[in-house]
C-alpha cells in the first residue's frame, strides 16, 4: 500500500472518532442553546401572563388560545419558586409523544395565587440527532475527499523527488555506468537522502570495480606460477629415474595443477567479460558453431552412448562476439553431456528466435541457484562449478537471455537470441 | 633450428630451454623487450617464441618489427594475457601461433613443430618415421604405403605424439590437445585411453610397430627405436 493511501486511512479512522465527538459536543451545545432560548421564551409569556394578571379582577382559570399557557386560581400562599420541566405530551392528532418544555411558577393573586403553567413544543431529540449525524456525515465526506485530493497533490508535488530516487534505485545495478545524478530538491530529508545514496552507491561502485580488478589481476598474476610448475612437471615425467609410486604423486600433482589452472582460466574469463573485453562483434552462424561444440565432445556422446537430436528449423545468424559463442555454446553442451544418463539423449532445437538444448539426466537439485559460481551436483567430480556460470555472463553480455526448467525428465535450457537481429 | 625465446620468468624461461634443447634446436633467450629486440634485428631465427608482456615492452611490437623486416622467422606468442583480442591482434599482426600461458611443454614442441613444417617444406609437408609417413596437408597417414584411416582425433594424437616422440607426454596435456582452448577437459581423460588404445589397433593392423607405450599413470611414450 502507498504511503499516502496509508497516511489518508489513518487520517481518515482518527477523523470518525473526532467527529463522534463533535456530533455528541454540538448535541449538548445545541439542547442546551435551545432550552436557555426556550426558557427565554417561556419567561416572557410568564411576564405577559403577569401583566394580564395585575388587570384581570376574578379568579377565574385562563387559558391562552393557542392552548399553550394555562393558570388556575389556587388558595392559599405562593409555595413553589419558577421551574423548567421538560415532558413528553400526547399528540392525539399524530398520534405520538412530543416534547414540551413547561414553566410551572405561582403568582400571588388577592388571598391565594395563580398556578402558571406555560408549555412550548421543544424540538425532537431524534429530529435533531438525525439533523447533527447528516451534518457530521457530510462533514466527514468532504473532510475524506479533501484528504484524497490533498494527498493526490502531495503525491505530485512534494514525494515527486522521492519517487524519482525510488525509480532510480530501483533501476540500479551495479557495475553498470549511470549518468543520473540526484537533483537538488526543496525539501530538506530528500536532499540528504539523496547526498547519502550518491556517497553510498559511489563508494559502493568503487569498492565493486576494485574488487573485479583484484580478482582479474590475482587470476593473471597466478598464471605465470602455474605455468611453470606446469612446465617442471613437463620435465619431471620425461625422468628416467622414476618409479611407480613417484609416477603416480606426479599425476596427482599434475591433475590438481591442471584443475588449478582451469579454475583461473574461468576466473579470469568471467572477470573479462564482466569487463567488457570482448567488443569485437560478428555475424556467427548458430548451426556451425552447435555443430563444432558437439565435435568437440564427439568422445564423450560415444563413450556415454548419448544419441543427439538436431533440428534446425531456421539457420540463424546472430551478431556477437565469436569466441564467446563458441564458449557459450561449449559450456552448453558440456553440461548437457556431464548431466547425462549412460543410453542418454541431446535435442537440440534452433529456430529464428531461439536454441533449445535438452539432455535427459536427473533433475537439478536447486534450480534457481544453477547460474550461479561454485554451483555444482556432487555426482560429476570433474566439474568446478562455473560453466554455467560462465554461459550467465556471456548471456548478459551479449544481451541474450537465457532460462532452465526441468520437463519430462529433461534438463531444459532455453537460448533466447538478442532481439536485435 | 634456431630459436629465441622471448621470456621475463627465469623459471619459466629455463623450463622451456630446458625441453627445446632436447629436440636439438639451437636455442637463444632474451629475459627483456630490449635484449629480445636487439637479437631479433642482429640474428636471424626460424622461429621466434615471444611473451607479450615484457619488461620494458609489448611483445606485439617485436612482432610488428619482425614483420616489417620481412623476416622469415615463425613467431608463437605464449603469453599469459589470456585474451581472445590479445589473440586476434596477435595473428593479424602476423604472429603464426598463439599459445596462452599455462601450456604444456609438449603443447609448445607440437606447435613449433607444426610451424616449422609450414614454413619449410611450402605444400611439400612430409613426416616420416620409419614406416608411417604422414601427409599432414591432406590428413594422410600411411603405413609401408598402406593408407590407414583415422579419425579426427586419432589423426591429431598421432601428430602430437610425432612431435613429442621419445617423450613422455602426459594426459592431461593430451586431453588440452585434443580439446582446446577454454574446454573443461577432465571429463576428457578417460577417452584419451579409447582414442590411443584405437590408433595404436590401426596402426599395427597394418603391420606398424607399436611404438606407443605406455607411462605408468602419467600418460605414454612414442619410441622411436625399440
Amino acid at each position: 500500500m502507498k504511503l499516502l493511501t496509508r497516511t489518508t486511512i489513518y487520517y481518515a479512522l482518527l477523523s470518525v472518532p473526532l467527529l463522534l465527538l463533535a456530533g455528541v459536543t454540538f448535541y449538548f451545545i445545541i439542547t442546551s442553546e435551545l432550552n436557555k432560548s426556550m426558557d427565554e421564551s417561556l419567561l416572557n409569556t410568564k411576564n405577559h401572563l403577569e401583566n394580564y394578571l395585575k388587570t384581570k379582577q376574578d379568579t377565574s382559570n385562563y387559558s391562552a388560545p393557542d392552548g399553550d399557557s394555562f393558570m388556575r386560581f389556587l388558595p392559599g400562599p405562593v409555595q413553589q419558586a419558577i421551574n423548567f420541566k421538560d415532558t413528553l405530551i400526547f399528540n392525539s392528532s399524530e398520534e405520538e409523544y412530543l416534547p414540551f418544555r413547561i414553566l410551572y411558577a405561582e403568582v400571588p393573586f388577592g388571598t391565594g395565587h395563580y398556578h402558571l403553567n406555560i408549555r412550548k413544543a421543544s424540538i425532537e431529540t431524534e429530529d435533531l440527532i438525525d439533523g447533527i449525524v447528516i451534518s457530521i456525515f457530510v462533514v466527514f465526506v468532504i473532510l475524506f475527499i479533501g484528504l484524497m485530493a490533498l494527498s493526490w497533490w502531495i503525491n505530485k508535488k512534494l514525494w515527486k523527488p522521492f519517487y524519482n530516487t525510488l525509480n532510480f534505485l530501483s533501476a540500479y545495478k551495479i557495475g553498470t555506468k549511470n549518468n543520473f545524478t540526484f537533483g537538488a530538491t526543496a525539501t530538506a530529508e530528500f536532499n540528504s537522502l539523496n547526498v547519502s545514496l550518491d556517497k553510498m552507491l559511489t563508494r559502493i561502485g568503487r569498492d565493486y570495480q576494485k574488487q573485479k580488478e583484484f580478482t582479474e589481476n590475482a587470476a593473471h598474476e597466478m598464471q605465470t606460477p602455474v605455468a611453470v610448475m606446469q612446465s617442471k612437471i613437463d620435465l619431471l615425467i620425461q625422468s628416467k629415474n622414476l618409479g611407480e609410486e613417484e609416477m603416480h604423486l606426479i599425476e596427482q600433482l599434475s591433475s590438481a595443477l591442471q584443475k588449478l589452472s582451469y579454475l583461473n582460466r574461468s576466473l579470469l574469463l568471467l572477470s573479462k567479460i564482466e569487463n567488457k573485453q570482448f567488443s569485437q562483434l560478428e555475424s556467427v552462424s548458430v548451426q556451425v558453431v552447435v555443430d563444432n561444440s558437439l565435435s568437440l565432445y564427439e568422445s564423450a556422446l560415444t563413450s556415454k552412448e548419448i544419441t543427439v537430436n538436431k533440428s534446425y528449423l531456421a539457420n540463424p545468424v546472430t551478431t556477437i562476439n565469436r569466441g564467446l559463442f563458441e564458449i557459450l555454446m561449449n559450456n552448453l553442451v558440456q553440461n548437457a553431456v556431464r548431466h547425462n544418463v549412460q543410453g542418454g539423449a541431446i535435442n537440440i532445437e534452433v529456430d529464428n528466435k531461439r536454441l533449445v538444448i535438452e539432455n535427459t539426466g536427473p533433475a537439478i537439485e536447486s534450480p534457481e541457484s544453477i547460474f550461479e559460481r561454485f554451483t555444482r551436483s556432487d555426482q560429476s567430480i570433474g566439474s568446478i562449478g562455473l560453466g554455467l556460470a560462465i554461459v550467465q555472463e556471456i548471456v548478459n553480455a551479449s544481451g541474450m537471455s537465457i532460462d532452465y526448467r526441468f520437463q519430462q525428465d529433461k534438463n531444459c535450457f532455453t537460448l533466447h537470441f538478442n532481439d536485435y537481429q | 633450428m634456431k630459436v629465441l625465446l622471448i621470456e621475463d620468468e627465469p623459471e619459466l624461461r629455463r623450463g622451456i630451454l630446458q625441453y627445446l634443447l632436447q629436440e636439438n634446436y639451437l636455442v637463444e633467450t632474451a629475459e627483456d623487450f630490449k635484449k629480445g629486440s636487439q637479437k631479433t634485428k642482429n640474428y636471424n631465427y626460424d622461429c621466434v617464441l615471444v611473451d607479450l608482456s615484457l619488461p620494458g615492452g609489448n611483445g606485439l611490437d617485436i612482432v610488428k618489427e619482425l614483420k616489417r623486416e620481412k623476416s622469415k622467422a615463425g613467431i608463437i606468442i605464449i603469453s599469459a594475457k589470456d585474451s581472445l583480442d590479445d589473440k586476434i591482434k596477435g595473428l593479424e599482426l602476423g604472429a603464426d601461433d598463439y599459445l596462452s600461458k599455462p601450456f604444456h611443454l609438449a603443447e609448445l614442441n607440437a606447435r613449433i613443430k607444426a610451424l616449422i613444417r609450414r614454413k619449410n617444406f611450402e605444400g611439400e609437408q612430409k613426416i616420416e618415421i620409419n614406416e608411417i609417413r604422414i601427409q599432414p596437408e591432406d590428413r594422410r597417414v600411411f603405413v609401408h604405403d598402406t593408407e590407414v584411416i583415422l579419425t579426427a582425433k586419432e589423426f591429431d594424437l598421432l601428430i602430437y605424439f610425432v612431435s613429442n616422440k621419445n617423450r613422455v607426454v602426459s594426459k592431461s596435456a593430451i586431453a588440452e590437445h585434443l580439446s582446446g582452448d577454454y574446454a573443461d577437459h577432465f571429463n576428457q581423460l578417460d577417452f584419451i585411453y579409447s582414442h590411443v588404445k584405437n590408433l595404436r589397433k590401426k596402426l599395427v593392423e597394418k603391420g606398424c610397430a607399436d611404438y606407443i607405450s605406455t607411462v605408468y599413470g602419467i600418460g605414454y611414450n612414442f619410441k622411436t627405436n625399440l
